[in-house]
């Protein structure tokens, strides 16, 4: 094999210095960069501040959306559940040909349960309704049909079409009762907050990589003749950009700990009324969302963006900052 | 080990700043390097450092081509040589012992040993009694000192100065060169791009002397 003098010199000098000793140095960089950066930040607290601030300004949007997203979906899933189309059975059959026909529903692969409503508790639930007495209302004579409530299996659209065509094509049945609409509506708007959510999500990184770029830019900028005297006394790259990553890395940490502070003063603050919401339409389940899982990969993300924007930002400033 | 091997320089702007120079510094020899203003004695050292590169020929650092040194590389050979610059180039947010300390921080020393040699550096320049003051409280004279404190620290084998004495009075240049002089009796290589004529031509050490470019005295092996 041939070796060529310049890559036995390169070999030997990187050698030369056992692999304990450059990492005991490295870690001390690390120490010294991190120092710089926290003496730095804290020098000039306010500018970290209001750029913490904007950051989590920034953040808070999608984290606010996402946790609307949330709570919508988790409604739309009690809704879900709790989804029955209502067989209105024809006037002429008794109570009995109506349990025949139950169960004749019960075993559509669709269905998941069923139960049959008589007439007279049809009568019950409306006098509640009403708040009138049922005697007074049977008193009228009563003319609620039979009825057979069936609970699904699945929401599809399509699945759900057929299933009414086929229930109606019966000459036993009346009507068939859905709400077709009410829920495709629903699930438009669920859709419409999932893209919305999204596209914030994508103006919020660009937003924050905007910003931490420009902030670093800046820092490298002022600190011009400090890198080069640095880069002339022997720093490399990784040495002078270290500062810039650690400032990055804080930048984002406290810009996400901001936006959490934010999301979660308004989940909070909106708590009282949704719940108001969620016990008039007697579902506890219905709740604001915003799970731990999520807060961490905010925060996350907050991070990985201020690394990767301070990264960016100061390897391009620091190509122009050559020692001539 | 310093060695030009008819080495020229053209910037981008066309100007050549040197032309077909060669010459050869043998280790713990003091040379100075002079030449009218424009002469090229910047970009001579600037050529050691790789702060620029020649455009044609080589240079040869302690064995080493200078045109195979790439990358990471160049801090590295940075870490192997001191510099003092005619405006000293401290760091002014920081006392005098963590300038001088930076290069040895950087080329990774272990703690004990920056210390030590910290306060060895500023004592040789007579300063160790200011090592917790800013520079800028310093003297322009005693700045310089400080930044040569800082080139010495590491006990690099060749140390290379520009103009240091560019804007001291007599007395205090004559001080400084003396002290270059203490450094390459220790077996250091010293290089000095100076315009002080009347000062180096008492000290006895071989002169080079530039002109546009070309050598035109004191080139050459000894
Ligand atoms: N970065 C540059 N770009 C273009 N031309 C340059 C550059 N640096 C130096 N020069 C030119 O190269 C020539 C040599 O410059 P250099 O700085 O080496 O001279 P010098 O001998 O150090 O002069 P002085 O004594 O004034 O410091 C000059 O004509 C100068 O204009
Ligand atoms: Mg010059």
């Amino acid at each position: 094999m041939v070796v060529s003098k310049a890559g036995r010199t390169a070999a030997r000098s990187v050698t030369k210095v056992p692999f304990a000793r450059r990492f005991v140095t490295w870690r001390l960089h690390h120490r010294l960069a991190r120092h710089d950066t926290l003496s730095r930040l804290g020098r000039h607290w306010v500018s970290t501040l209001l750029t913490a601030l904007v950051m989590g300004v920034v953040l808070s949007l999608p984290a606010a959306l996402s946790m609307g997203v949330l709570t919508l979906e988790a409604a739309l899933a009690q809704v879900d559940r709790g989804d029955s189309i209502t067989v209105v059975a024809h006037d002429s059959l008794t109570l009995s040909q109506v349990e025949v026909l139950s169960e004749e529903y019960a075993s559509l692969a669709l269905v998941r349960s069923v139960s049959v409503v008589s007439k007279e508790q049809a009568l019950d639930e409306l006098s509640q309704w009403l708040g009138l007495s049922p005697e007074v209302l049977a008193s009228l004579g009563n003319p609620l049909p039979h009825s057979i409530s069936l609970t699904l299996t699945s929401m599809q659209t399509e699945a759900l079409q057929a299933l009414t065509e086929q229930l109606t094509h019966n000459p036993l049945v009346a009507d068939v009762l859905l709400d077709m609409e009410w829920l495709s509506r629903l699930q438009a708007i669920a859709l419409f907050g999932e893209r919305l959510m999204w596209a914030f999500v994508a103006i919020a990184l660009l937003a924050c990589l905007l910003i931490i770029g420009n902030t670093i830019r800046l820092a490298v900028e002022s600190r011009r003749q400090e890198i080069l005297v640095t880069k002339l006394v022997g720093a490399n790259n990784a040495y002078v950009m270290r500062p810039f990553l650690y400032t990055g890395f804080a930048y984002g940490a406290a810009g996400g700990l901001v936006a959490l502070l934010i999301t979660y003063s308004v989940k909070s603050w909106l708590g009282g009324p949704i719940e108001a919401l969620a016990n008039s339409y007697q579902t506890p389940y219905f709740a604001l969302r915003f799970p731990l899982s999520l807060a961490f990969a905010l925060l996350t993300a907050a991070i990985v963006l201020g690394m990767l924007g301070a990264w960016a930002s100061a390897r391009r400033q620091l190509k122009l900052i050559e020692p001539r | 080990m310093i060695e030009f091997d008819r080495v020229s320089k053209r910037y981008d702007s066309g100007r050549d700043a040197l032309r077909e120079l060669s010459l050869f510094i043998e280790p713990e020899e003091l040379v100075f390097l002079t030449g009218h203003s424009g002469a090229g004695k910047s970009t001579l050292l600037k050529l050691i450092m790789i702060m620029e590169r020649q455009t044609r020929g080589r240079v040869i650092v302690n064995g080493k081509d200078l045109q195979t040194i790439k990358g990471g590389g160049i801090a590295k050979h940075r870490q192997d040589i001191g510099v003092v610059f005619q405006d000293h180039q401290l760091l002014y947010d920081r006392t005098v012992y963590d300038n001088v300390a930076l290069p040895l921080l950087i080329s990774g020393f272990e703690h004990r040993d920056i210390g030590r040699r910290v306060r060895a550096a500023l004592d040789k320049v007579g300063l160790l009694d200011k090592e917790k003051s800013n520079p800028e409280a310093l003297s322009g004279g005693e700045q310089q000192r400080v930044g040569i404190a800082r080139a010495v620290a590491s006990r690099p084998k060749i140390l290379l100065a520009d103009e240091p004495t560019g804007n001291l009075d007599p007395a205090l240049s004559a001080e400084i060169m003396a002290l270059f002089r203490a450094f390459s009796r220790a077996g250091v290589t010293v290089l000095i791009a100076t315009h002080d004529l009347a000062l180096i031509s008492r000290m006895q050490h071989r002169i080079l002397t530039l002109k546009e470019g070309a050598l035109v005295a004191g080139g050459g092996r000894e």
